[in-house]
């Protein structure tokens, strides 16, 4: 895999950065990342990962972009409202960079679609927004030996490590053991 | 000085909104004891029917889980900071809200 | 603003591990309190007796998620069946019977955030949070109209007071959320 002079161009103060290098940055080209979320955490994450140039990037959502998520879902605008959220980001993403691949994966997660999912790329990032997903993530991710970037946010404070079993690491249960009632969820 | 306990943003409202209460006590038991005993309502949220603390919250000893140190037997000093964890899941609540 | 801060710090950790560069945040929890502006870091260690990933798991293949995380609240009263039906009214049925009914009192029981959005006129606030039907001031001679955001709050405070013996119970289906759609155009819906 080369980098065309397009992208030598573009990827400049990047190759010229020791910790990057022409290597690193074809080892970015040749990376693959799947994002399950595509609102508040998904779109400062797809922007940044798709401009660094990150080649394959998958999104997984099944909601639309609604006028009350446009406040922090910054990848969405005003003229997105009533698309399909995992469209409106691609947009975004290849606008910044149109040398990169974006998959949409405008569907539920679920535990007979995920690992055939997760087989196709190479991390997993997890700005999920509830409980099921995320413990499913977590098996998914251990079963499929695949490290697990996770993110999540309550109010003013967020929470954020990599769970990486199959590097010796912890895995989300390891953390949590059970997820709270379901009942607590403020309706 | 005493014990620092940081109270996530999701127990806040049982704490009369602080971020953090200072308590005394030679243990994490003690300390945390000392937190519900002035605040009632944190109790169920933070404790489990037989006392144990509920599977979705850590608790961290000096940013290390009391849970590979000796749990709530714990022991603390003065100086010594207690954060407790919930998880947390984007738009979820871990804790009571009606 | 503060998913924007978070995001990014996965996608640099998601960088740093296909570059192989830097100290991954495995093993370690970053917690970040935009209030406070600051940043910690915890400890997280395999669990050897983790379910998944620990020395005997027991979870060696998918499970079912919704089951798993439909954990009852401990400690928690489990609130009357009753036939929910029976008490509910949609927004246009609620006002045609509040209007036309002398002994109504419209209670709100949402926290007072929300009341602070929006209300409907002549109600009074109740939150659900500390609601107790003795120390309400409500009175059982009355008809109580009750409502919340979704209609869901609304009907735990309704089997809260049927049990404390009040009759004369409605609850507004949808909240003031499809109250906003059905009867009051002008107010915003949140």
């Amino acid at each position: 895999m080369k980098l065309n002079n397009e992208e030598i161009n573009r990827y400049s103060r990047h190759l010229t950065l020791p910790e990057v290098g022409m290597a690193g940055q074809l080892d970015l080209k040749e990376s693959s990342v799947l994002m399950i979320g595509a609102g508040g955490l998904g779109s400062p994450l797809g922007m940044y990962l798709g401009a660094v140039g990150v080649g394959k990037i998958g999104l997984v959502d099944f909601d639309v972009v609604d006028h009350t998520n446009l406040h922090r879902q910054i990848a969405h605008t005003t003229s997105d409202e009533g698309r399909p959220k995992v469209e409106s980001l691609r947009d975004t993403i290849l606008a910044g960079n149109p040398n990169i691949e974006v998959e949409i994966h405008n569907i539920r997660l679920e535990r007979d679609n995920v690992l055939e999912l997760f087989k196709q790329y190479d991390i997993i990032a997890d700005g999920s927004d509830n409980f099921e997903t995320r413990y499913l993530i977590n098996d998914a991710a251990y079963f499929s030996k695949k490290p697990l970037v996770s993110a999540a946010i309550f109010r003013f404070q967020g929470q954020i490590t990599i769970f990486s079993p199959e590097a010796g690491g912890p895995c989300y249960r390891c953390l949590y053991s059970e997820p709270p009632p379901a009942s607590l969820v403020p309706n | 000085m005493g014990v620092v306990i940081e109270i996530p943003s999701a127990l806040k409202q049982y704490v009369n909104d602080q971020d953090e209460v200072e308590v005394s006590g030679s243990s994490v038991e003690e300390a945390i004891g000392a937190l519900v005993a002035e605040y009632t309502e944190l109790k169920v949220n933070l404790f489990d029917e037989n006392g144990k603390i509920r599977s979705f919250i850590n608790v961290y000893l000096n940013d290390d889980d009391i849970r590979y140190a000796d749990g709530l037997k714990s022991e603390v000093q003065d100086g010594d900071s207690i954060q407790i964890v919930p998880s947390v899941a984007g738009g979820y609540s871990t804790v009571k809200y009606s | 603003m503060l998913p924007g801060v978070v995001g990014l710090i996965q996608a640099t950790e998601v960088i740093k591990l296909i570059l192989d560069r830097g100290a991954p945040l495995i093993g370690r929890l970053l917690l970040y309190d935009a209030m406070k502006m600051n940043f910690k870091e915890v400890r997280v260690r395999k669990d050897p007796e983790c379910v998944l990933c620990g020395d005997n798991p027991s979870v060696t293949e998918l499970i079912d998620y919704e089951s798993f995380c439909d954990v009852p609240l401990p400690g928690a009263e489990v609130p009357e069946e009753i036939d929910e039906a029976a008490y509910e009214l949609s927004p246009q049925e609620f006002k045609a019977a509040m209007d036309q009914d002398p002994s109504a009192v419209l209670v709100d029981v949402r926290e007072s955030f929300e009341w602070d959005i929006c209300k409907i006129d002549g109600a009074q606030l109740l939150p659900l949070s500390s609601f107790e039907p003795a120390t309400s001031g409500l009175d059982q001679e009355d008809s109580i109209y009750l409502y919340c955001y979704k209609g869901k709050r609304s009907m735990l405070a309704l089997k809260e007071l049927k049990k404390a013996g009040f009759k004369k119970l409605k609850n507004l289906s949808g909240g003031i959320d499809l109250w906003a759609e059905e009867v009051d155009s002008d107010m915003p819906q949140y």
